[in-house]
């Protein structure tokens, strides 16, 4: 009865009340839910009050793969090929500038201020990326639509892809650097990850796009949905290829393909937020802020280096894509929240770079949890700027 | 990391299989839930053995988790409207049929020359139905009208006559197995709990469930309202040992009677639920073990014939009693045919409770319900379509 007793069912039940009473609280305060939830994760996990059983721990890996599955193949959805041709240079101005801004700008700060080069090309790799789960919940909470918002989920997407790029070029950099020979080991997995990940994402989604118009709505909708999500995702994982970014290329495929039936993205949109709460929880609850005083001078010049860097990047990504101000000025701000993503990329930089391993892992877990409860005030804010909300949340 | 993409794979494919099964149910007069079992069993150990090892870690959560959400909607089909129209009708025939049921199976298994307190152990089994079979039947054939209330009122009570009956003859068959009465004072004691736990807690955690829900926004906060008070109710119902159907169904019962906009948490559960059915019945055929129907014998035989036999009977001489129309007397004992978990988790505890039995309970119970989880939807589904109330739903969105 372990997997199925009372304990996990239990649990469940209180996270998803302590979620909804969250989502009131969130509403009346007008803080975003994510910050609220992660916040709350910490009070009751191990940072604070240690409510939840260990084996909240076992099935965190689980949730977070679902929430980041769901996240990608809905973020995959703005990548349709009406928008890529209207706005295409644009965006690729605005992800190149930012991806490639945020790293050099981490990199040159790190390395200006003493740190030692391989560690500094590291985390220049994982500053870039960014929380596509919670900024996807900051813009379905306020129910933001508009050409901004449009731009902003198109360039968390694309970026998603370029860091993964970044990262592997930096590592493989960072492990050259320390061997005195070239290491090709990070490229070539990242290459695999890479094309590994479209591969399923097209193999699931093409067959997917010429059938979904036959499938019913309602129930057989929702297994369609979720049975391609999952048996991509899964695929991926277990080729070790990303399986964020097969989800995407799943989305992006599907929305592209299937003649503008958007009931697969509606159901997914339908069923995500018990699933994208108990994600923030649990990230929360598994965070380590304390490790945030500890990293002490490098943490704080890596958290204004890349604050920094998303900003001008994008600032200028903006000016070379010719953009609306409101989105140059915004952007950046907006894709500030960093989570999953970034800590998974320290986790296989840690591994690979043994000496510096541990204080990487620690200014990226450290970092984060900043990030995470900043980031989605930031990518609210640019969007009532933008006038992308239409009311003001509640009521 | 490799174990998890094998996992989640699993899930995307089940729900794939889930879906053919569903459109393949379409084209043939075969319910899905059949289907669905039998593909189950052909994935299963039992057959191919296609499915990893995992999958048998996550079935009881995901029975769980299904039956919990099939007891809360039962629930919320006992609103006082509803009772006031089939009430009478519903306790009626549900008493009769348990009666009718457990009766004739007691009678069929001594005539075969079955031990009298296995004989008593299988009649308190015998009543129990499968209420997720039940309602899905109901779901798929989009079936409505009285016929249909009553039989789901019927499935969401006998639940409860059920496991009383169930743990008075345990305890009758614990005294006449061991001479003493100490352990037949702990199976009623276990009767009780089951059954009195339940209402209890299910009252205790109905009642706030009900006023909040008056109070909530539609849509995401009534969805993880009625999905964290039904886990929440399920998870304490398991960890207090009571029976956990029961406390959904009693929490259903009490939100729709109380509430304000009552009728919102049961639709996002609704809306919700099929994915977890799907791997409910998926699942549950693959644990079926259909080596254990060539074990069944005379006593199987018996008891698999006196079972419908006496639920057919125990419907009929109920609705014939109360006064019932024709189509209610005569297709209900066959409607409420269908039997699995609940069955199951009584037999364990009978299994445990009664080791002079020497393991004969399990295997009879393990390859009926095979029978009957297999042959039962379809009798449900064929009784709605005599009873006319096959299709009477509006088509869902």
């Amino acid at each position: 009865m372990e997997h199925g007793g009372p304990g996990l069912i239990l649990t469940l039940g209180g996270l998803l009340l302590l979620a909804l009473a969250i989502e009131g609280l969130a509403r009346r305060a007008s803080v975003p839910q994510v910050t609220l939830l992660v916040l709350a994760g910490i009070l009751i996990g191990k940072p604070g009050l240690d409510l939840l059983p260990s084996a909240a721990d076992a099935w965190y890996p689980v949730v977070s793969d679902f929430a980041l599955l769901i996240v990608g193949f809905l973020l995959g959805r703005h990548l349709s090929l009406a928008l890529l041709r209207a706005h295409g240079r644009r965006l690729l101005w605005f992800s190149l500038s930012v991806v490639l801004g945020t790293s050099l700008t981490v990199g040159a700060l790190l390395v200006a201020s003493g740190f030692p080069v391989p560690m500094a090309m590291v985390l220049a790799g994982i500053a870039p990326a960014s929380a596509p789960t919670a900024i996807l919940n900051v813009v379905e909470e306020n129910e933001a639509a508009g050409s901004y918002t449009e731009t902003m989920l198109a360039v968390v997407a694309i970026n998603n892809a370029l860091v993964l790029i970044t990262f592997d070029l930096l590592l493989a950099g960072a492990e050259t650097l320390i061997a005195g020979e070239a290491m090709t080991g990070p490229l070539l997995a990242g290459g695999h990850g890479l094309v590994g990940a479209v591969l399923v994402g097209a193999v699931t989604g093409l067959p997917a796009g010429r059938l979904i118009h036959r499938v019913r709505s309602g129930e057989s909708m929702q297994l369609a949905t979720l049975g391609l999500v999952l048996a991509c995702g899964g695929l991926a994982l277990w080729i070790g290829a990303s399986y964020l970014l097969a989800a995407i290329a799943l989305g992006a495929v599907l929305v592209n393909s299937a003649r503008g039936d958007d009931r697969p993205f509606e159901t997914v949109q339908a069923l995500d937020w018990p699933i994208l709460a108990l994600f923030f929880i649990l990230t929360g609850a598994g965070s380590h802020p304390e490790t945030l005083l500890s990293i002490g001078w490098l943490g704080g010049v890596y958290v204004v280096a890349r604050a920094l860097g998303l900003i001008v990047g994008a600032w200028t990504g903006g000016f070379l894509g010719r953009a609306p101000q409101i989105q140059r000025r915004w952007l950046g701000p907006a894709i500030m929240p960093q989570a999953g993503v970034a800590l998974g990329m320290a986790l296989v930089a840690s591994e690979e770079l043994p000496r510096w391993g541990e204080t990487v892992l620690a200014v990226v877990v450290g970092s984060t949890v900043l990030f995470e409860l900043v980031g989605p005030v930031l990518t609210r804010l640019g969007l009532s700027r933008a006038g992308n909300i239409r009311s003001p949340a509640g009521f | 990391m490799e174990n998890l993409g094998i996992v989640i794979t699993t899930l995307g494919v089940l729900l794939l299989l889930g879906l053919a099964g569903d459109l393949l149910a379409r084209r043939i007069p075969v319910p899905r839930v059949t289907l669905l079992i039998l593909f189950g069993v052909l994935i299963g150990p039992s057959a191919l053995a296609l499915l990893p090892v995992q999958a048998e870690a996550w079935y009881p959560l995901i029975s769980n988790m299904a039956l919990l959400m099939v007891g809360f909607l039962l629930g919320g089909k006992l609103s006082l409207a509803n009772l006031r129209e089939v009430g009478r009708l519903v306790l009626g025939i549900s008493v009769f049929k348990v009666v009718g049921a457990s009766l004739l199976v007691f009678l069929g298994l001594l005539a075969v020359g079955v031990p009298l307190p296995l004989a008593l152990v299988m009649a308190g089994i015998a009543p129990a139905s499968a209420p997720a079979a039940v309602t899905n039947v109901v779901e798929e054939t989009r079936a409505e009208g009285r016929y249909t209330e009553t039989m789901l009122g019927i499935v969401a009570i006998d639940d409860a006559w059920g496991l009383i009956l169930f743990s008075l003859l345990l305890a009758v068959a614990q005294v006449l197995a061991a001479g003493g009465d100490g352990g037949a004072l702990a199976a009623l004691q276990y009767g009780g709990w089951e059954v009195g736990g339940a209402l209890v807690l299910g009252l205790a955690v109905g009642i706030p469930a009900a006023y909040l829900t008056g109070r909530l926004n539609p849509g995401q906060p009534i969805q993880a309202e009625a999905l964290g008070v039904v886990l929440l109710a399920g998870g304490l119902a398991l960890w207090l040992e009571v029976s956990y159907l029961l406390t959904a169904l009693v929490v259903g019962a009490t939100v729709v009677n109380l509430a304000s906009h009552h009728e919102r948490p049961f639709h996002e559960i609704e809306h919700i639920e099929w994915p977890f059915m799907i791997l409910f019945f998926l699942l549950a055929g693959a644990s079926l073990h259909v080596a254990e129907l060539a074990h069944l014998g005379w006593a199987g035989a018996a008891y698999i014939a006196m079972r419908a036999a006496g639920l057919i009977l125990g419907a009929f001489v109920g609705g014939s009693v109360l006064g019932a129309e024709a189509r209610i007397r005569r297709w209900m004992g066959l409607a409420v045919m269908p039997q699995a978990g609940v069955a199951l988790g009584m037999a364990l505890v009978a299994h445990n409770a009664l080791p002079g039995l020497n393991g004969t309970i399990l295997p009879l119970v393990v390859g009926s319900t095979v029978v009957f989880e297999l042959v039962g939807p379809i009798l449900t589904r064929w009784a709605l379509e005599r009873a006319g109330e096959a299709g009477k739903a509006p088509e869902a969105s």
